[in-house]
């Protein structure tokens, strides 16, 4: 399976170019305080849901999904590399936005008052990555990266309205955010999303023919 | 000793097309060439060897192993090459290496260089800048650098030069010194499997049409060229299939040697490959005229 991984970080190796230059952009924009650190984190998480997505793309020009079951590694593996893949791009998003929040906060640039805000206001929408690719992925598994992006957006606005929905309920009935379980669950809570998301694209996968 | 393949009346059905009942036997120290007109059952064939798809019947063994039920683990001893190159364009033949390295427990770093050495692949370039044969090289290299003991190869040779076909098929006659060793070879190139094959399989809509050593596949077949006048006296049931020209008739006997016997008076040629399947295929065709 390391080896699957292994090559998906080749296969953004090859394109990581653009994306360094894309987020250094916004990496100074944000420091010289044109942007928030919210803002930074939620471009960041972006890039965690496209990149699993360009590397299904390149798999599929290449035909590897085929070539990976006939391999030792068995369907499973193919699955298993792929969300470890995602989740290690996650979790370097989400370090990466905490990294940039609190440099923001201790240079005095400006947002939240504390630096275990300043923090969240990082991790949490980088943990959006997460969420993102627990539903992204069995798509991708199903239907492939062009019909999979199709079914993504009707999901995501499916899901946003399930969110929106949910709290509206929640703030009728007097019921808040600050009242609910601490906000520094949601990342773990986000993370462990990509285990169901997991055994479904595995489901998806093992029943695939070539 | 035990067989490389065992398939016995492996059933696909996809509707449109239907593989049919297929029994085949690999031995090792051996190649079977797959052959077939496009769409006969080859690579379904292959697919079901690699259990990449579902079988509505059969079963299918990997040196004594269903496929089905032993897990992938199975995939160790098989060296794998498809139609089409299956690694990335963006990615470097080390790359592929170090990739497989960790998925292949046997894997031999020095043998793949080895490969990338004698096949002249260069390292530096991505493999986006190969030509289809160093691509069919590279391919061949990752699925020989784990030591496999069967090679399962689909249309490997397809749209190669005869200098590069020729340079592969060496490669393989070398792999099956081993006794242990075998290959599964599928090929619209007859005149390949006649150099290297030891067994034939010939699909024909989803069926065994003819199978057997190659050898005596060529031994037993012939080819009969005589007038009309002379084929309307030959027992139909001798032949396997007709071409009628303007001037003459030719006609696939199935037993030469039984045929010789009976028609002294005619002429039987000894045939390729190729002919067995093109009569085969017009085996069903009638002649008015005949």
């Amino acid at each position: 399976m390391l080896g699957l991984l292994r090559k998906d970080l080749y296969l953004i190796a090859a394109m990581a170019r653009s994306y360094l230059i894309i987020c250094a952009f916004f990496i100074v924009l944000t420091v010289l305080g044109v942007y928030d650190a919210s803002f930074l984190a939620t471009f960041l998480s972006l890039i965690c849901i496209m990149l699993p997505v360009n590397v299904s793309a390149y798999d599929e020009q290449a035909r590897w999904d085929k070539f990976a079951s006939a391999l030792p590694t068995g369907r499973d593996g193919a699955v298993q590399a792929r969300y470890l893949f995602t989740a290690l791009i996650c979790l370097g998003a989400v370090v990466l936005a905490a990294v940039l929040a609190a440099a923001i906060w201790l240079l005095d640039l400006g947002g939240p008052s504390t630096l275990g805000d300043a923090l969240l206001t990082g991790v949490l929408p980088a943990s959006f990555g997460f969420l993102v690719n627990a539903i992204l992925l069995p798509l991708l598994f199903k239907f492939g990266s062009q019909k999979g992006r199709l079914y993504l957006v009707v999901a995501i606005a499916v899901f946003m309205g399930c969110v929106f929905g949910a709290l509206g309920a929640l703030s009728q009935a007097g019921v808040y955010l600050t009242s609910l379980p601490p906000l520094w669950l949601l990342p773990p809570l986000c993370l462990l999303t990509l285990y169901p998301s997991y055994c479904i694209s595995r489901a998806i996968f093992r029943r695939k023919e070539f | 000793m035990t067989n490389a393949i065992e398939i016995r009346s492996l059933c696909k059905d996809y509707g449109d097309f239907k593989l049919d009942h297929v029994d085949l036997t690999l031995p090792g120290g051996a190649i079977l060439g797959l052959i077939g007109e496009n769409g006969a059952g080859k690579s379904t064939t292959i697919k079901a060897v690699l259990d990449l798809i579902r079988r509505d019947g059969g079963s299918v063994k990997v040196f004594g192993r269903e496929v089905a039920e032993s897990g992938p683990a199975y995939k160790e001893d098989l060296g794998v090459v498809l139609d089409d190159a299956p690694f990335h364009d963006v990615l470097k033949a080390p790359q592929v290496g170090k990739m497989l390295s960790q998925i292949y427990r046997n894997w031999d770093q020095g043998l793949f260089d080895g490969y990338l050495d004698r096949f002249r692949l260069p390292r530096d370039k991505r493999i986006k800048e190969f030509s289809k044969g160093m691509k069919m090289k590279l391919s061949i290299a990752a699925a020989l650098a784990h030591r496999p003991r069967l090679l399962v190869l689909d249309e490997a040779t397809a749209g190669l030069d005869p200098v590069v076909r020729s340079e592969l098929l060496d490669e393989f006659l070398s792999f099956i010194q081993d006794e242990d060793h075998a290959i599964l070879l599928s090929s619209h190139i007859t005149s390949d499997l006649e150099k290297v094959a030891d067994y034939v399989t010939y699909l024909h809509k989803g069926r065994v049409a003819v199978q057997g050593a190659k050898d005596e596949l060529l031994e037993t077949y012939g080819r009969l060229v005589c007038s009309r006048t002379d084929l309307e006296r030959v027992d139909r049931a001798l032949l396997q299939g007709i071409r009628m020209g303007q001037f003459s008739c030719e006609a696939l006997v199935k037993d030469r040697a039984a045929f010789r016997r009976r028609y002294p008076e005619l002429t039987v040629d000894p045939v390729g490959l190729e002919d067995i399947m093109v009569f085969t295929v017009r085996g069903d065709e009638t002649c008015s005229d005949c």
